[in-house]
């Protein structure tokens, strides 16, 4: 039997409770890869130490607590079901990142595997085909949009994944987009605190397993992600969208990520892996960041950002941020745009 | 160290950074005025989805207003096909730009 326990200690467990999870398995986590030598090497820094790899398994078990968690604690079964589903579909993406980091799968399998991951979305009818788009309100697709909806979950995973090359990078990143879906949400469907909205829910525990991941993921790293870890988010970022009706918010925020995963795939004429395409970038005699202008490498966001002369990592990361913020702000309006529109203004 | 000494520190570390967000902006021109450019292009697509094919008429024909419904919706993702396909052009053509300018850079030295 379920308790009744107001929406507000629910935020607050959605927030905490991977923060806590995620800050106190991460350390075990790293020292357990380490001495079992599963590690990669930060070719970005002099010392070239060693960083343990599949941090994002602790951002999945995180977040898979807390759903269990929140769905034992509310009441009402249709929000039950809906946060098993947000948590099955983040999984199967990690699943996949778990895969891939231990099997190195094709970079054509790995998206192809990541439609699957909507699957359950689409069994338990947890979407609603109307996205809303600014001046023209809520818009009737049907088929059109179950079609459509296994890349709107796909294509974020895997443009999250060819965007965390950098420390801290993709964490930062997400964690902006998070915000401006946060306000987003609140500025279109306008629930209080007395009221539990599932959007915000998620977007607090992404929220919470992040921060306590960019703690271990920072400048300078101790661990990385992997695949598991960007897939994981990425999904979460495409779920949150078709759970919350904020398809069009989601793809406005996430502008850098799919300008810089259409570079790659334009430059190097379609999908390939990273460790199966020539570096774009190189370090200078300072240890700083610069493109290798070899022609034979992806063009990426990196290489336009570094146009204008080498950059430390740190700046790098910054300067996604700073992209980020403005897609994000473009988010914001979008979602102000929507409202208006509901209300019949525009 | 006293309290308001590491305060004081932790706000000129917040101020520090900040400063280097502003330092930074300059050189990503090129990319915010892509982004703004596909946002504004966006907008302009959903105005005219609002304003021009929304104005398809609903017929009391079970037919007729399938056949309306599919324009609407075809005409209003191919705008939007068209709008991916010159975002992705767009992209395209800057990195390419971005490429010139190392081959450039790499023959100075070779010379």
């Amino acid at each position: 039997m379920a308790l009744d326990i107001a929406p507000i200690v629910i935020y607050i467990l959605a927030f905490f409770t991977p923060l806590i999870i995620t800050f106190i398995g991460l350390p075990f986590h790293i020292r357990i890869m380490l001495k079992k030598g599963i590690f990669g090497v930060d070719v970005h820094k002099k010392e070239k130490p060693k960083v343990a790899e599949m941090g994002g398994v602790i951002l999945l078990i995180a977040i898979i607590i807390s759903s269990i968690l929140i769905i034992i604690l509310i009441d009402d079964s249709y929000n039950r079901l809906s946060i098993g589903i947000f948590c099955i579909t983040v999984t199967v993406a990690g699943i996949i990142g778990i895969i891939d980091d231990i099997f190195n799968l094709s970079a054509l399998l790995k998206p192809f595997l990541l439609l699957f991951a909507s699957i359950p979305i689409i069994a338990s009818k947890r979407y609603k085909p109307e996205p809303m788009l600014p001046f023209v309100g809520n818009t009737r697709l049907n088929i059109v949009y179950l079609i459509l909806l296994p890349f709107i979950v796909s294509v974020p995973a895997n443009s999250v994944n060819m965007l965390d090359v950098f420390n801290g990078s993709m964490a930062t990143t997400v964690m902006l987009i998070l915000i401006m879906i946060f306000f987003a949400n609140m500025i279109i469907f306008q629930n209080g605190v007395d009221q539990l909205d599932l959007t915000n829910v998620f977007v607090l525990i992404m929220m919470g397993a992040l921060i306590a991941y960019w703690f271990f993921n920072r400048y300078p790293a101790k661990t990385f992600g992997g695949d598991t870890g960007s897939l994981t988010v990425g999904a979460a970022l495409g779920a949150i969208a078709v759970m919350g009706q904020l398809e069009v918010v989601v793809i406005i925020a996430m502008i850098p990520f799919i300008m810089n995963a259409f570079g790659i795939i334009s430059s190097v004429r379609g999908l390939f892996e990273r460790r199966e395409m020539a570096r774009p970038t190189k370090m200078t005699d300072d240890w700083k960041i610069e493109s290798t202008g070899n022609l034979k490498a992806p063009v990426t966001l990196v290489g336009l950002v570094l146009q204008k002369g080498p950059l430390h990592e740190k700046e790098v990361v910054k300067t996604f941020n700073i992209l980020t913020f403005v897609s994000g702000i473009f988010a914001i309006i979008t979602a102000v745009l929507i409202r208006i529109t509901l209300e019949g203004l525009l | 160290m006293s309290f308001l000494e590491s305060a004081s520190k932790f706000f000129k570390n917040i101020g520090g950074n900040i400063l280097k967000y502003f330092q930074l902006t300059p050189r990503l021109g090129k990319i915010i005025g892509l982004e703004t450019f596909i946002f504004a292009t966006f907008m302009g697509i959903c105005a005219i989805i609002s304003e021009g094919i929304m104005m398809i008429p609903s017929s009391s024909s079970a037919g007729l207003n399938f056949l309306f419904a599919s324009l609407k919706v075809g005409l209003s993702l191919l705008l939007i096909v068209i709008w991916l396909f010159v975002w992705y052009i767009l992209t395209k053509k800057l990195m390419k730009n971005d490429g010139k300018g190392e081959d450039k850079i790499e023959q100075k030295e070779e010379s």
